[in-house]
């Protein structure tokens, strides 16, 4: 693979330097590699999510810039200081364990207060800015229990408090919210964006779940096998996802390998199969490309209408008809997979009572041109 | 939304990876540590190399030489002592009468432990967990004190043999005799076989048998053709295990069975302390072999060795859901299980009457009440110089045990990558339990004679170490495996250097843990009586002086001696277990964790 990811800078104002720069970032243990020479900026006040499936390398990034695991090769710095060789001590990072790794033995409050023993904060300074921590992680009233008799969610704001506490640098989160159910995931990580954004701490947040990264992150990077496949914000990670397992991670899709003729501009003439063609627009990643490609399209972009009917709205292409073969309702929506010859299995999303709808109706469907992407496989 | 593909999806519950991730962290002072397990690793070396390795070492090459002397020149070599093992007829007999005295000693100790465990294995654990823990409470009593008792217990004028007259039987003759011998180490088999025994049933289902039953099978088929097959491992490695601990005793032998009745540890013991080395060195050879070879087979049977780890931990208490009804099977269990009850605590609560008595010999029933006894013991000068030993030996034992249990375990740890150097350093810990005790008795005192350290106090104490290791390093690796490696490394990121996170972070998170293990490792020491007996002379240690006491008559302040061992035990455990409620107490009162939507 050989297609170059958006890099940060294309995000980046001219004006900004990045406050954390890393170059070339090389892991390899036992022969396999976690990480294949990243390279990511990071802006000071940034929130920036790595986002992939497990072994994707997301891990072993955090903990190379906690300290804990020594690069093969490559640097970072932050604030323009090289750190790539510094221990963890002294790196002035706050790292939230997916564990927590709260100390059993300590309460909430002298959990947190532990980097400024270790500091040897002065007195005052150090009760002063502990109660100001447990007051920014609503922890106040709890600040005397030990963790074996604080809830999970209370012991996760242990931990980002204690993250914080001796205000490091940059804020490090390794899937802090993956041992909670889900109503108190989207609770929590919303806490922790607020508690972000009242200390504008750079942070670096690792999840596999692309929900907690869209809702989160100022930006995304989407991470495979030790490779960054895509940088950017949650909306164009979504609506632009540079290949097709950055389409296929970060939501729904439906997928064809297709072949193309170019069309005006940046849209192309895609066909399936050799039979159903349609308008797509191409993504620049795939100009200049060699290698197999695929329309994507989301299955909120598919609009189904009744054959005899035309399309519902101008622009929307006819691209195939077939049979409702599953209907499923989901709350606010109702998902169908409509199956035709050219296309084979087709999702997509209906809402208000949108029709047809029901298993074993016939229908038309298609999209609009600027819905339809191509991306390389 | 709708699932159109079939390729990986983000929000999926990816399996979350608990701990950190296999690589091991990176380590910014690699070289700092490197410089501190080299030096453990030498200390370990002098450690093991002169005070277990080096007396083993210069038996067997004792036992080569004609004269028993010391060479290591293979040319000088000789069998003639094995030979004589088997052919002159004094040593002949030992060697019978030691294999002898504990077969009968295992199986004796089988026909209890089995009616016993059986029978426990078959309760609901509220009953269960009582039995279990008299079953194990003589292990917190010194033998010696034990064997004093039985002394008592047993002898000619004593409550046994009034109980026999009294019936008709008789007087008999019980001590000083192999009798006397079977009893001792029966009696201190007993917890041993019962543990083995108890962890194989209670992880035997019970619906096999009842499945054997369903196919046609009486009670008695089901138990001989299913149950039985199912543990057959276990006992044979049971016995196993019993006999060659039988044959490796000392103390009991030497107090119980008296003079006549010598088995190899005494005879070695004899022969050691008049410096004549031959046959002794041979027969210690056997002896050591026998155990390496028993252990390693008991172990693979009874699965105490095996990778899964101990059974008794991988039991999942099955068996208790099947009760034993009402009926003369389980009349009969009951009645065996309180016999082997009380014949565990007979000598332990018999030995308190013995020293109150006002008379200034032991006479049974004790007359009056005193605690002049007790007075004479805590202020005669022998006795308390002995205690004072005791006291300073014991504790730097334990400082030294957790010190380096600690250190090992950290260090084992870090060998990931190395499952062989790890399985070896790990196994040498664990050695000296194999080894009978006489051997390292007499090896340390070969050893420590030629390097003239014999009968100093570090001396002393180094042995002791090695000694008591392997139960300390059992509790502090246990406890610390259990430490979540994160928490080092949070304390890590948050600026703490490696000794601050261990001092301030691991140590305090297994601090009961540690408590008990040194607590162990005192108890070790305090109770340890027969390497001692070879490391001193005129500054014996309180069991050292008991046993020295034991062998020129009994006076009640024995008793009082052997009263304030068995308290001084009891009353450290049971500090530490109150130390241990109380902490779960001061748990349990604060708040329970609030409901986690907030």
């Amino acid at each position: 693979m050989t297609i170059e990811p958006k890099t940060a800078d294309a995000e980046m104002t001219n004006t900004e330097l990045p406050f954390i720069e890393i170059r070339q970032l090389h892991h390899e243990y036992g022969g396999i590699t976690a990480l294949d020479s990243v390279s990511l900026d990071v802006r000071s006040g940034e929130f920036v999510t790595l986002l992939g499936p497990s072994g994707s390398g997301k891990s072993s990034m955090l903990h190379i810039l906690a300290g804990l695991i020594d690069p093969t090769s490559g640097t970072i710095t932050i604030g323009g200081r090289d750190i790539t060789r510094l221990p963890p001590q002294k790196r002035q990072i706050g790292l939230v364990f997916q564990n927590y790794a709260l100390f059993p033995h300590l309460t909430a409050r002298e959990n947190i207060r532990f980097p400024h023993n270790v500091r040897k904060t002065p007195e005052d300074k150090a009760v002063a800015r502990v109660a100001e921590v447990l007051e920014l992680v609503e922890l106040t009233a709890l600040a005397d229990r030990r963790p074996d008799q604080l809830s999970g969610g209370q012991q996760q704001r242990v931990a980002v408090g204690r993250a914080i506490s001796a205000m490091p640098e940059v804020l490090l989160l390794d899937e802090p919210l993956g041992a909670l159910d889900r109503r108190l995931r989207q609770q929590l990580g919303h806490e922790i964006r607020r508690v972000q954004r009242e200390t504008g701490i750079t942070t670096l947040y690792v999840t596999h779940d692309q929900e907690e990264a869209f809702t989160m992150s100022d930006r995304v990077v989407v991470m495979n096998h030790g490779e960054i496949r895509q940088v950017g914000t949650p909306e164009e990670v979504y609506t632009r996802p540079s290949d097709s397992f950055v389409a296929n991670f970060v939501g729904e899709v439906n997928l064809w390998p297709v072949t193309t003729e170019a069309g005006a501009g940046s849209s192309a003439t895609a066909t399936i199969a050799g039979s159903a063609s349609f308008t797509a627009s191409c993504a620049p990643t795939i100009h200049g490309m060699d290698h197999a490609l695929v329309a994507a399209v989301r299955p909120e972009r598919v609009w189904v209408w009744r054959p005899d009917d035309s399309a519902p709205r101008p622009g929307i292409q006819h691209v195939d008809s077939g049979v409702i073969v599953e209907s499923t309702f989901l709350g606010n929506s109702r998902g169908i997979v409509v199956e035709s010859e050219r296309l084979g299995r087709t999702t997509a999303l209906l809402y208000d009572g949108e029709e047809p709808r029901d298993r074993g109706e016939l229908v038309s469907f298609g999209w609009e041109a600027k819905h339809a992407l191509i991306i390389p496989e | 939304m709708t699932t159109a593909t079939d390729a990986p999806r983000g929000t999926g519950p990816e399996p979350p990876a608990v701990g950190p991730p296999k690589w091991l962290p990176a380590n910014p002072t690699r070289s700092r540590r490197s410089v501190g397990s080299t030096l453990l690793l030498v200390v370990l070396a002098a450690l093991y190399g002169v005070f277990f390795f080096w007396p083993l070492v210069s038996i067997a090459s004792r036992s080569l030489s004609a004269g028993g002397t010391q060479s290591y020149d293979p040319s000088t070599f000789s069998l003639v002592n094995y030979a004589r093992l088997f052919t002159d007829a004094l040593l002949r007999d030992v060697l019978v009468n030691t294999v002898i005295t504990a077969a009968v000693s295992t199986l004796i100790t089988f026909a209890l432990a089995f009616p016993t465990a059986y029978l426990m294995s078959r309760l609901q654990r509220s009953m269960s967990t009582p039995l279990f823990m008299m079953v194990l409470l003589p292990f917190w009593v010194s033998i010696l004190v034990r064997l004093f008792a039985f002394l008592e217990l047993l002898s000619s004028n004593g409550p046994v043999n009034w109980a026999l007259e009294a019936t008709g039987i008789g007087r008999q003759q019980l001590l000083f005799n192999s009798t006397g011998t079977v009893i001792g180490m029966v009696n201190y088999l007993l917890p041993y076989m019962i543990l083995v025994l108890f962890a194989a049933m209670s992880g035997v289902d019970p619906s096999l048998t009842r499945a054997a039953k369903s196919l046609g099978c009486s009670s008695w088929q089901a138990f001989r053709s299913v149950y039985l097959p199912l543990i057959r491992g276990s006992i044979v490695g049971a016995l196993l295990l019993n006999f060659i601990i039988a044959t490796g005793f000392f103390l009991t032998p030497a107090i119980l069975g008296g003079p006549r009745d010598v088995t190899i540890s005494t005879y070695i013991a004899t022969q050691v302390q008049n410096y004549q080395w031959g046959p002794a060195s041979a027969f210690g050879v056997v002896l050591l072999i026998a155990s390496c070879i028993g252990f390693a087979v008991a172990g693979r049977m009874t699965g105490l060795t095996a990778a899964s780890g101990i059974s008794v931990t991988s039991a999942k208490g099955v068996s208790r859901d099947e009760a034993i009804p009402f009926g003369p099977t389980k009349v009969g269990l009951w009645t065996v299980t309180i016999l082997v009850i009380a014949f565990l605590f007979a000598p332990i609560a018999f030995v308190f009457p013995l020293s109150w008595g006002v008379d200034a010999t032991i006479v049974w029933p004790p007359r009056g009440f005193t605690l002049d006894w007790y007075h004479v013991a805590l202020t005669n000068p022998t006795w308390t110089a002995a205690l004072q030993k005791s006291i300073t030996v014991g504790l730097a034992v334990a400082v030294l045990c957790v010190v380096l249990a600690v250190m090992i375990a950290r260090w084992v740890r870090t060998l990931d990558g190395h499952p062989r150097l790890q399985s070896t350093l790990v196994s040498i810990i664990y050695l000296p339990v194999i080894v009978p005790v006489i051997l390292l008795a007499i090896g340390t005192f070969d050893v420590q004679n030629q390097i003239g350290i014999l009968g100093t106090w570090w001396g002393l104490v180094l042995v002791e170490t090695i000694l008591a290791l392997p139960f300390t390093y059992l509790v502090v690796a246990a406890a610390l495996g259990n430490v979540d490696p994160s928490l080092e490394k949070a304390a890590w990121t948050m600026g703490a250097s490696h000794l601050y996170a261990l001092r301030k972070v691991v140590v305090p998170t297994v601090l009961p843990a540690i408590t008990g293990a040194a607590l162990l490792a005192f108890i070790s020491s305090w109770d340890e009586a027969v390497v001692a007996l070879f490391q001193t002379s005129f500054d014996k240690t309180l069991p050292v002086n008991f046993y020295a006491s034991l062998k020129s008559g009994s006076s009640p302040v024995i008793a009082a001696i052997g009263a304030l061992l068995m308290l001084l035990v009891l009353l450290l455990g049971a500090a530490f277990l109150a130390v241990q409620s109380v902490r779960s107490r001061r748990r349990a009162k604060t708040p329970p964790p609030a409901s986690p939507t907030q």
